[in-house]
């Protein structure tokens, strides 16, 4: 059988495996093992199964997605979220759309402490859709906000998703963090502006609360502090020289849970809780890298890599028109798949082909993190969503995603901003 | 079985935690007396292995990986029960494989005599407590498949 046949049938296989609901990472770790042997012989293959698990956990760049998880866990837990929840409330809450559009500021003030898209959907839907339903707000458009609000968890610095692009790609990865600001400020406006558009042609799906005094705004303030503290400790400490990325993850978490002991938030059985939690969080990623690792030696000795690099630079259509197959073609993989399983199993094929096409690398992982993001909360396979309606099943998967609608809309915007004007992402990384 | 996962689940957190505290240590001592703990870099990396491959096999029984869901969601509750005994057999066939060729090479160590950089401690039993991870996942997976086949000819 030639290379591409195998390469064919392998695709095929891996298809088929995922769709009877074997874990994505064996899954590719199954195909990958398979058609190497065909190619290769068993003991090479054998050999894999040897080497890729050990190497894969015991790498330390690959901690910062741990420790940055552990941090959002801690952060969740100590209910930091609450109290972003509870200031950007008492400012914007009075005005139409007030509770979503605090919702949405918290989630972005939640997303600078922690590096999870899911994370963050799934904290504020605790904290903030208990208090939007209170007040009467559609369940849909609420869990929606939050849903969208959540895919700032990993635009917005520390992201795990920027970490990963960066250590597949082999990008700096504080400059990518630095890439992700603006983007993700980009967000907050635009998301902000399409609830005060619902809020002002439906009023009734999201009533304003009465004004709440200036002493009690101000009052408000002082409970962000241990955010601003982590934010400042962590990313001031990457940028100032004193830790690497690497080094800040583990301090964050570090840092996290000591604010939460000394506040009486966390004790010894929610600290074991906490780690369990960012452990099995972990355990299911580290399944999948190890998966696609063993997947890539696959793709590697099957050439597919550069075959289907050669197609496509070799295809008529230019340099944006290759960028726009490329987004569409991830457009509907984060409609189907988790996006760490999109980056391991794409960027090797695609990365090469975007810095051939003299795109720049800082710029195309703002643009993949970007388009993950939409698929965060796309039909059918948005995990924002399915993590929302875990935690509120009384909401339905179809009323989440009626509601989350505009704000993909408004996502898809933001995308073609991003990808007409790159000095957005990569104007804080140039002048650093 | 519900005793023994937890205890699995318990060492395998606290692994996890050091993780976390040996960077931490590392970095103050470096950023504050401008000294480096011997293998702390190493250290850290072996504990997360160790926490990692036995989290993965909570994250196994607890049905807890990523999965594409897609055409399980289209099924009769009957077609989504074979689905998770079929899903979780083959898991527990290929974590085998792993965990086999896995503890092979962790005894291999053991003989090369892989030892960690400044204080020459082997790293061989680190890595079988590692692979034992594997042994035990692929080990929760077959008790998982059990489950689900007693489960559905309930």
């Amino acid at each position: 059988m030639t290379s591409y046949a195998v390469a064919v049938g392998g695709f095929v296989a891996l298809i088929l495996l995922m769709l009877v609901r074997i874990p994505i990472g064996f899954a590719m770790g199954i195909v990958g093992v398979v058609g190497f042997g065909m190619i290769v012989g068993l003991a090479p293959a054998m050999q894999l199964l040897a080497q890729v698990p050990l190497t894969v956990v015991t790498d330390y760049t690959l901690s910062i997605i741990p420790m940055f998880i552990l941090m959002g866990v801690f952060a969740s837990r100590s209910g930091l979220s609450g109290e972003l929840f509870a200031a950007a409330r008492a400012w914007v809450g009075h005005i139409p759309g007030g509770l979503a559009l605090a919702s949405l500021f918290s989630c972005a003030g939640f997303a600078a402490i922690n590096g999870s898209s899911i994370a963050t959907a799934a904290t504020m839907t605790r904290v903030a859709l208990p208090e939007m339903e209170k007040a009467n707000y559609n369940s849909g458009l609420a869990t929606g906000v939050i849903a969208a609000g959540g895919t700032l968890g990993i635009m917005i610095p520390p992201s795990a998703a920027l970490a990963l692009y960066g250590i597949i790609t082999e990008q700096d990865i504080s400059k990518l963090f630095m890439a992700g600001v603006l983007p993700g400020l980009l967000g907050v406006l635009l998301y902000g502006l399409a609830i005060r558009i619902i809020a002002a042609y439906r009023p009734e799906s999201m009533p304003a609360e009465p004004p709440v005094p200036l002493r009690e705004r101000l009052a408000s303030l002082k409970d962000i502090w241990a955010v601003l503290i982590l934010f400042v400790f962590v990313i001031g400490g990457i940028y100032g020289g004193f830790f690497t990325v690497t080094e800040a993850s583990g301090v964050g978490a570090v840092g996290t849970w000591f604010i939460g002991m000394v506040r009486r938030r966390l004790d010894l059985r929610k600290t074991m809780t906490c780690l369990v939690e960012a452990l099995q969080t972990t355990a299911a990623i580290f399944a999948i890298i190890i998966g696609a690792m063993i997947f890539g030696y696959f793709l590697t000795i099957t050439q597919t890599t550069q075959n289907i690099n050669a197609w496509l630079v070799a295809l008529p259509i230019g340099a944006y028109g290759i960028l726009f197959l490329i987004i569409l073609m991830y457009l509907i993989l984060g409609a189907l798949m988790d996006e760490i399983a999109i980056a391991l199993l794409t960027l090797p094929i695609v990365f090469p082909v975007i810095v051939g096409l003299g795109f720049d690398p800082i710029w195309f992982g703002v643009i993949f993190v970007m388009v993950c993001t939409i698929g965060m909360i796309a039909p059918p396979v948005g995990m924002n969503v399915f993590v929302i309606n875990s935690i509120a099943p009384h909401v339905s998967l179809g009323r989440i995603y009626k509601g989350v609608a505009p704000f993909i809309a408004v996502d898809l915007f933001r995308l073609a901003i991003l990808v007409a004007f790159p000095i957005i992402s990569l104007l804080i990384p140039n002048s650093m | 079985m519900e005793r023994f996962r937890r205890t699995i689940e318990v060492v395998s957190a606290l692994f996890f935690g050091l993780v976390a505290v040996i960077t931490l240590a590392a970095a103050t001592s470096r950023v504050t007396f401008s000294l480096g703990l011997p293998d702390a870099y190493e250290f850290a990396c072996l504990a997360q292995g160790i926490a990692i491959l036995w989290g993965i096999s909570i994250a196994t029984y607890d049905g807890k990986h990523v999965t594409v869901d897609l055409l399980y969601e289209k099924l009769s509750r009957r077609g989504r029960a074979w689905m998770d005994i079929v899903a979780a057999l083959v898991t527990a066939i290929f974590l085998g494989l792993l965990a086999w060729m896995t503890m092979l090479r962790g005894i291999e160590s053991l003989s090369s005599g892989l030892t960690t950089n400044e204080l020459r401690i082997p790293i061989g039993p680190f890595w079988i407590l590692g692979g034992a991870g594997l042994v035990a996942a692929s080990l929760l997976g077959a008790v998982r498949v059990f489950n689900l086949v007693a489960e559905a000819r309930k």
